[in-house]
């Protein structure tokens, strides 16, 4: 196999590796957005919440969508960077 | 033993044939290269399955008139009605088609499968096919020997296509040959006679040759060499019809009740429909001569007027059948019952032979299995903690149930394990260690996931006997510590399992993965918890010496159960796109990270 038969086959795959980077980038900021929101729609329930229990609860699962989200964001930059 | 010496018998018959006449020997290979064409033709199409043609029926089968446009656009496509069939069969089985969807597109096939005859009578008869066969031929066997999964597919159709009009060509000669030797034609046999006559050689043909389509061909070569009265290549075309259910049937054998009253309705069809044909023939030649004048065939081109023919009597059929659908399926769940005694329960319901013949369905159906395990596993485990599935299931408050009911629910969970659990975990392994030899790569990972998933529900059904015994003994307890702690266990595992309910009802409305991590979050939290208040009461006497051995082998086994049920979750119930799953994995936390979340909310 010659060096330009070498080369189509590196572009080709180096091509299906960036889309399937640009697919998970896309689901990734898809993932980030929602996290998003339910982070503001966390922070608004709790405002208006009285129940101890459910307090707990939700900030229980704000500590989550924050680190998920610090994570995502991470991959996200690793994702850019490269 | 007829099946012993059919195989010899046929040997023998067409190896007297052969040293009898060349011309016959001419004929039957034609036969035969244009059957190994369909054979390469389907494997073609199967390259492309586990993507394409499974995407393309799931969204091409909520309406009716799609069901049946799939099946015409399919066979015409593939020109296999056989490969439509199993396809069909195989997503039924699956549960990823209903049965009126199934039947549209079955008989869509039917009619799908009629081009064949219009390419064979106005094309392959008209042109020299055989020119175009020898490059296809050569295009598609470079291809099978490429590694791609995408060109060896091309190349096999390349190749079917190739050896299709290979086997025209040798047909047609055969029979122009074998005109100068013995004119078949002598042995027609008119009226209605003939027609019942030829009727059944055509069902037996297609059934010998298992392909309507080969017969059909073979009709229509033997009718252009004038071997066979255009009346008589009619019966043939209707038996030929009739005989191609039988393929169908063969292949339900192996299919769940699904499939059999798919095969049923299939057998139903063509069998109203021949009988009319038959019924109507007169009536049917006469609407044949009229639409053949229409459309400016000749009165003479009998191969384009039995083409005509056959569109009509099954478009006819067609016609007939379909407003019968919602009956049909009635009728057919009435006659074939899956049986409802609880006996059901513990066979698998969607592993069967029919759905291996695709990756997709191969993967749905271990999933539904799997899902299948855990249903019954959930009652195991809810009646393990003394509550009743209902409740689980229900809004009710686990905390006031549990004060209300304090009697323990009896229930022999190694009994319950043997029938309901164990049955199924080891049909679900057979199953996949079978399909890991024939799926492709990508789905093994899946297919995988799924068997450890299956694993791990044994292991929390395994936890909860380990617990039952304790939970009945210490939820009735005087101590109020110990009931306290014990039924602390019992809301936690019951809290899980709500959850993990909500997500499998769709009645969730966050992420899959967010809420896993809350509830793997909430774990850890409770078992610190649970460690510090077991210490407190241990140095406070509260709790004597063999409650707190029991109370910290339990807590672990609620531990492990609870993490199993997350984990089982996590792969059960991850149906979406696959790219979007992989994205959700990655902003997954792992274990040190809700260890640290975890010691952070208890600190």
């Amino acid at each position: 196999m010659n060096v330009k038969k070498y080369l189509v086959k590196m572009t080709d795959y180096l091509g299906v590796d960036r889309r399937r980077c640009k697919s998970h980038r896309a689901c990734l900021k898809l993932i980030l957005k929602k996290l998003k929101e339910r982070k503001h729609q966390i922070k608004e329930l709790l405002t208006e919440e009285e129940s101890k229990g459910r307090r707990v609860a939700l900030k229980e699962e704000l500590s989550v969508v924050q680190a998920q989200r610090k994570k995502g964001l991470k991959a996200l930059k690793l994702l850019d960077e490269d | 033993m007829i099946r012993k010496i059919l195989l010899p018998v046929i040997f023998l018959i067409l190896a007297y044939g052969f040293w009898v006449s060349p011309d016959f020997k001419e004929i039957a290979a034609g036969v035969a290269i244009f059957l190994f064409g369909m054979v390469a033709l389907e494997e073609g199409f199967k390259a492309f399955s586990g993507g394409i043609l499974e995407r393309l029926l799931r969204r091409t089968t909520n309406k009716l008139w799609k069901s049946v446009s799939f099946g015409i656009i399919s066979t015409t496509v593939m020109q296999s009605s056989s490969l439509v069939s199993v396809l069909t069969i195989s997503f039924l089985s699956a549960g990823l088609l209903c049965l009126s969807a199934g039947i549209g597109i079955i008989f869509g096939a039917n009619l799908g499968t009629t081009t064949g005859a219009w390419l064979v009578a106005g094309l392959g008869l008209k042109v020299k096919i055989s020119a175009y066969a020898m490059p296809m031929l050569v295009f598609g066997v470079i291809l099978v020997f490429q590694k791609s999964k995408s060109l060896k597919g091309i190349g096999y159709i390349l190749a079917g296509l190739g050896f299709l009009f290979l086997g025209i060509h040798y047909m047609k000669e055969g029979f122009d040959a074998f005109k100068g030797a013995l004119d078949l034609e002598a042995y027609a046999i008119p009226g209605v006679t003939g027609l019942l006559v030829f009727s059944l050689i055509g069902v037996l043909a297609t059934v010998i040759m298992q392909s309507s389509h080969a017969t059909l061909v073979l009709i229509i070569t033997a009718l252009a060499a004038q071997q066979v009265t255009y009346d008589n290549a009619l019966a043939l075309a209707i038996g030929a019809n009739v005989g191609t259910t039988v393929t169908a049937i063969i292949g339900a054998m192996s299919a769940n009740v699904e499939g059999k009253r798919l095969a049923a309705a299939h057998f139903i069809f063509n069998m109203v429909t021949g009988l009319v044909a038959v019924i109507g023939m007169q009536q049917l030649i006469l609407a044949v001569d009229f639409i053949s004048a229409q459309v400016g065939i000749a009165a003479d081109d009998h191969t384009l007027k039995l083409a005509v023919f056959h569109t009509l009597f099954n478009l006819l059929g067609v016609m007939m059948m379909i407003p019968f659908i919602p009956r049909l399926v009635e009728f057919l769940n009435r006659f074939f019952v899956a049986p409802q005694s609880d006996a059901r329960l513990v066979r698998p319901l969607f592993l069967n032979e029919a759905v291996m013949e695709f990756p997709e369905t191969v993967l749905e159906s271990v999933r539904k299995e799997t899902f299948h395990l855990y249903d019954n596993a959930l009652e195991v485990i809810a009646r393990g903690i003394h509550l009743s599935p209902q409740v689980i299931c229900s809004n009710a408050d686990l905390t006031a149930v549990i004060k209300a009911g304090a009697v323990p629910i009896p229930i022999d969970i190694d009994a319950q394990y043997e029938r309901k659990v164990k049955v199924l975990h080891a049909a679900i392994l057979e199953f996949v260690s079978r399909a890991q030899t024939t799926v492709p790569a990508e789905f093994s990972e899946a297919l995988f996931g799924l068997r450890e998933a299956s694993r791990n529900i044994v292991e929390i059904v395994k936890g909860t006997k380990h617990l039952q015994k304790n939970l009945a003994r210490y939820c009735v307890s005087g101590n109020p510590e110990i009931r306290h702690e014990y039924n602390k266990i019992r809301i936690q595992i019951a809290q899980i399992l709500r959850a993990l309910n909500a997500f499998k009802e769709g009645e969730s409305e966050a992420t899959l993965g967010l809420s896993l991590d809350v509830l793997r979050l909430d774990i850890e939290k409770k078992d610190a918890v649970v460690n510090g208040t077991m210490d407190r009461l241990i140095r406070e006497n509260r709790i004597s010496a063999e409650m707190a051995t029991s109370l910290m082998n339990d807590s672990g086994y609620a531990y492990n159960v609870a993490n199993k049920l997350v984990d089982v979750a996590s792969v059960l119930f991850n149906q979406g796109d696959k790219a979007m799953n992989e994205a959700e994995r990655s902003v997954a936390l792992d274990a040190d990270d809700i260890e640290v979340l975890a010691k952070g909310r208890v600190d």
